[in-house]
């Protein structure tokens, strides 16, 4: 059972709408792409910066890294160019009555 | 384009004032040129921008997250008592014998033994706040004016004002100090504790000093902010082994420089496994000719923590040896950090340099850094660097299990074989135990 944590409400994030979050030690970038919500590490895995600087293009799902320009695909964490190659952690959402929760996805 | 909100903003750095560096003078009575070092530090601090992720040395060290309000509030230490630490702490960690005992619960002192073998040697043992006045000139002539210095760093001088605990070794010359000193760090409450090492082992002398951070668990953030200086005179030698395992609330800022003299020998052991973040400068001068320094790194990340260790092993004089070896495991999502440096000085010809990091990533979503680094300006040297990364291999797991051994205990003794290699340079059977235990709580957590 995923461990989720309340990081925000949906009142705070309209459609078309992005924010940034806290997680621990990590910062949490949440976005609602037509009433869905999707949630991935604001870092770069290649070059160590947040992506939220970057540009958040919400109709093609992806964020583009601003140091590099590696884009990441919002809803897998998967790097869709170079440099990065390896996904950034991706967070699953839950949303229980007004609250969004993010829980850390678990890897086998 | 899509406007990004951001939910929390932070105080951005310490909220301390130049009263605070007074009333600590003024309420300990300190000695007049404590509290006039610590102002001038306090002013250094003013000048100094908190360190950014533009900076070198930072830029991979995020600690935005870090709650100033909670991590920088003075802790009152009323109820500070030795029962509230954890009995394993204050086991002997050499042998079966005690030795010397210094235990600080919330930055203040509440055990302290000191065997008669060393006070009669003339070997001082006692807390840096007493040694201040009763040990005048040894403490101010070494007090953060030979290792670590107030202007290396915003944290640095951040501690160099405020200080609030810590203790003083100091062995005399040709004196041998065969008891081991042990001292136990144990924080009970959230706030800020900046804690001080100062071991100073003179010409032909020997020590052995063990530090031991503990902490209990907290829902508000703790902020360690400490400095660690090993004075290891001419032909002297000196172990010591720092284990630090603070509970994961806790957000450590550390300077930890040590020199190293004429034929002297440190030899140096550093366990990480607490914290939520840790950022560590880890620095060894080798200062006179044939100095030997050894630094023995063992480190285990889980979960979301944050490791950023700095070392840096500088050769400033000829036939100076240096060996660092860290190891280190993560697991889940945690990052590590490892940058290392080797740097002789012109001319510093015959020195032998090794550094290396050897990392084992056991998720997939574990990252760990290592940046070996040299900067050599004589041409007759061996110095040499190497990092190495790699994730626990199937077939010897296999192996195992063929034999009947449960996979995750052939996982563990993996493991604790690829920690071996660092284990074997510890020659303390209770810190190797220790280690093991701290290995076993990582992989069952």
């Amino acid at each position: 059972m995923a461990n989720f944590k309340t990081v925000a409400t949906t009142d705070e994030l309209n459609p078309g709408e992005a924010m940034v979050v806290e997680h621990g030690r990590m910062w949490v970038l949440i976005s609602n792409v037509d009433g869905e919500y999707y949630a991935i590490e604001d870092r770069c895995s290649h070059a160590d910066v947040a992506l939220s600087d970057g540009e958040i293009d919400l109709d093609a799902c992806t964020v583009r890294c601003p140091k590099h320009g590696s884009r990441f695909d919002l809803k897998t964490g998967e790097p869709l160019d170079p440099p990065a190659v390896s996904p950034v952690i991706l967070f699953d959402v839950n949303i229980d009555g007004t609250k969004i929760q993010v829980a850390r996805r678990e890897h086998s | 384009m899509v406007v990004v909100k951001r939910r929390s903003e932070r105080v951005a750095a310490p909220q301390f004032t130049r009263a605070d560096v007074e009333a600590l003078s003024n309420d300990n009575s300190e000695p007049q040129w404590l509290a006039e070092s610590r102002l001038a530090a306090w002013e250094l601090y003013e000048t100094m921008p908190m360190p950014t992720l533009q900076d070198e040395a930072w830029r991979r060290t995020d600690y935005s997250h870090v709650k100033w309000e909670q991590a920088s509030k003075k802790v009152d230490a009323s109820g500070a008592s030795i029962d509230l630490v954890p009995a394993e702490s204050l086991e002997p960690l050499v042998g079966e014998e005690k030795g010397a005992l210094m235990v600080f619960v919330d930055g203040v002192l509440v055990e302290y033994d000191v065997p008669q073998e060393l006070t009669d040697k003339g070997v001082i043992f006692k807390d840096l706040r007493t040694a201040a006045d009763e040990d005048k000139d040894l403490v101010k002539s070494n007090l953060m004016t030979q290792a670590v210095k107030p202007d290396e760093g915003k944290f640095a001088a951040l501690h160099a004002a405020l200080w609030n605990f810590g203790w003083f070794v100091h062995v005399p010359e040709n004196v041998i100090a065969e008891t081991p000193m042990h001292v136990v760090v144990y924080n009970s409450k959230p706030g800020v504790q900046m804690g001080h090492s100062l071991v100073v082992v003179e010409e032909n002398a020997q020590a052995t000093v063990i530090v031991d951070y503990t902490s209990a668990d907290g829902d508000e953030q703790f902020g360690f902010i400490g400095a660690t200086e090993l004075l290891t005179g001419d032909a002297a030698n000196l172990q010591y082994v720092a284990l630090q395992d603070w509970n994961r609330n806790t957000y450590e800022f550390n300077h930890q420089r040590a020199r190293v003299g004429k034929q002297g020998n440190l030899d140096w052991i550093i366990g990480l496994f607490g914290t939520q973040l840790s950022k560590n400068f880890i620095e060894m001068e080798l200062d006179g000719t044939g100095a030997n320094g050894r630094v023995s790194g063992f480190f285990f990340a889980d979960d979301d923590q944050l490791f950023d260790l700095d070392t840096q092993q500088n050769h400033n004089a000829p036939a100076t040896n240096s060996d660092l070896l860290f190891k280190g495991a993560g697991k889940d999502v945690a990052r590590t950090v490892w940058q290392g440096m080797i740097k002789s000085l012109p001319k510093m010809q015959k020195i032998d340099g090794f550094q290396a990091s050897r990392n084992l990533l056991l998720s997939d979503t574990v990252r760990m850094d290592g940046i070996p680094g040299l900067e050599i300006e004589a041409d007759d040297v061996a110095c040499s660097h190497a990092a190495t990364f790699g994730s626990l291999e199937e077939e010897p797991i296999h192996y195992l299990m063929s034999r009947g051994i449960p996979r995750n205990q052939a996982e563990l003794m993996l493991i604790e074989g690829f920690f071996d290699e660092l284990l074997q340079r510890v020659p303390f059977e209770r810190v190797v135990e220790r280690l093991q235990e701290s290995v076993q709580a990582k992989i069952l957590s």
